[in-house]
């Protein structure tokens, strides 16, 4: 048999103001193709997320619009939201992610690129497009394709459930992409990508959509298309500030990095 | 005000069986939504529905599959809730089926099991991708659509109190709460297209697929075709409606 346990603590602030607040707390117990999950309370788990959240507290920006604290089984993870675009961010981390969020927070919505052009991502963006180009395919099994030789990524997958009664997933826990001798140019004209809000991968045609926060525009193309489109990259893998993975709705945090990375026109 | 959720389920899911139990309340207070578990061991066991029942109906799900028809995905549940809110008290029994076929580029969405063998010989004998001119959806598949639509009577909303009869414009008066943890959000329930028009054959839709497109059956050949929700050009009593 095995078991689970888990304790949570989320909450939503809205400019400063607590809008809502919920605690979790379960426990699941599987016995070969068998769970039996009940709210049971672990009053330990539920102590460090109450500690957690205070850390979360004294750390949340004063000048965001909308920010969700979440301390699951003590870990502590916020998502935070400024004119319409968001970051995932942690107490250590918050005050240099902030400084990316920060100049888009009074900005309109950076204009849709006029043509398609190289794309460089910066801020370990990157990472987001490898996680669906080649982290989903990972836990799906689906059959690998050739990336560049130059390009590694570390991408552990294992059993992974969001709340105590769903059923474990195969999951990445994070992702890293490095780079090993990759050659490097700066194109021009260029399109510079800075976040990003989310993607998808669709194992039925292949296709992976990333849809891109600053500037806002949507790639969507094949495995094959963007590892073809894969140009060069520089330096050490960088730490991006938000990927929150949902499947069959599940939704978890995975630590994301990538190096500067330069890909092809993708649209 | 205080709501109040007591809720045992079972379900199938991939070939996991998953038994839950919780309980749980949610208050709101000077705006402030909080949401907490609390006891249960009100609803006695055994009563959210029997492990071999959704077992079995997900096996005969399974056994649909055929040649290069893959099913891609099976979710079997059935449960018990009793909601309370101040003085309301209400219970709810639930059945739910989702399902997801697969054959070449489509994969092909249901959520009704009496259905599913129907639909998996229908994909299978799927003769490619064509256009029609209008389509009959039957009142079982549920669509948005693009034209005059009334919410229609039946159970009660987030806080107990009754879904009436209601032309949809406006800031809907139900409140939908789909688990005791979240803020409950206006929305419009029980919808359907005020009737209109005259209904006449048409290839009929079968089932839904992915990306805005439906399986349709015409003259005993399958086609998948797009569905052309915002060129509504009958709808019927029933909840049927000619697109």
């Amino acid at each position: 048999m095995t078991t689970f346990s888990i304790a949570a603590i989320d909450e939503l602030w809205l400019h400063g103001t607590l809008a809502e607040r919920r605690l979790t707390h379960g426990r699941a117990e599987q016995r070969g193709n068998e769970i039996v999950a009940t709210d049971a309370r672990d009053d330990a788990l539920v102590a460090a997320c109450e500690r957690a959240m205070v850390e979360l507290r004294a750390a949340m920006p004063g000048d965001a619009e909308r920010v969700r604290l979440v301390a699951r089984n003590g870990e502590a993870t916020m998502t935070i939201e400024m004119n319409g675009i968001s970051i995932v961010t942690t107490p250590e981390h918050v005050e240099a992610d902030m400084q990316l969020l920060r100049p888009y927070a009074t900005q309109s919505p950076a204009p849709r690129p006029l043509r398609p052009a190289p794309l460089v991502w910066h801020n370990g963006s990157a990472a987001v497009l490898l996680h669906e180009a080649i982290g989903h395919p990972a836990e799906l099994d689906v059959v690998p394709i050739e990336w560049p030789s130059w390009l590694r990524v570390d991408c552990p997958i294992s059993l992974r459930r969001t709340s105590f009664s769903d059923v474990p997933l195969r999951r990445m826990t994070r992702l890293v992409v490095s780079q090993n001798g990759a050659p490097f140019a700066l194109p021009s004209p260029r399109i510079d990508v800075h976040l990003v809000r989310g993607g998808a991968y669709d194992p039925l045609t292949d296709v992976v959509t990333i849809d891109v926060a600053i500037p806002a525009f949507t790639i969507r193309a094949t495995r094959a298309q963007i590892a073809a489109a894969i140009a060069g990259a520089l330096g050490e893998p960088i730490r991006y500030p938000g990927v929150v993975c949902s499947r069959e709705g599940q939704e978890l945090v995975v630590d994301s990095f990538a190096p500067l990375l330069v890909t092809r026109e993708l649209t | 005000m205080i709501y109040r959720k007591w809720g045992r389920a079972v379900r199938w899911e991939n070939g996991t069986i998953v038994r839950v139990e919780e309980a749980g309340e949610a208050r709101e207070e000077d705006g402030v939504f909080f949401a907490q578990p609390i006891a249960h061991g009100v609803i006695p066991s055994g009563r959210e529905g029997s492990p071999a029942r959704v077992i079995a109906v997900a096996e005969g799900i399974l056994r649909c599959a055929q040649d290069d028809m893959k099913i891609e995905r099976v979710l079997v549940s059935e449960g018990i809730a009793l909601h309370e809110c101040d003085s309301v008290r209400w219970h709810e029994e639930t059945r739910h089926v989702h399902v997801a076929l697969t054959r070449g580029p489509w994969r092909v969405l249901i959520d009704d099991a009496e259905v599913v063998g129907r639909v998996a010989d229908a994909l299978a004998r799927c003769e490619g991708e064509r256009d029609f001119e209008h389509v009959l959806v039957p009142p079982q598949i549920k669509i948005d659509v693009n034209c005059e639509k009334e919410q229609m009577p039946g159970g009660l909303d987030g806080y107990g109190r009754p879904i009436e009869r209601h032309r949809v414009e406006g800031e809907p008066p139900n409140f939908y709460r789909p688990s005791y943890r979240v803020r409950p959000v206006r929305r419009w329930m029980n919808v359907r297209a005020i009737p209109f028009g005259t209904m006449r054959p048409a290839p009929q839709v079968i089932a839904l697929v992915d990306g805005a497109k439906a399986l349709v059956e015409h003259d005993e050949r399958v086609f998948v075709t797009r569905l052309r929700v915002d060129r509504v050009t009958a709808a019927g009593e029933r909840g049927e409606m000619l697109l």
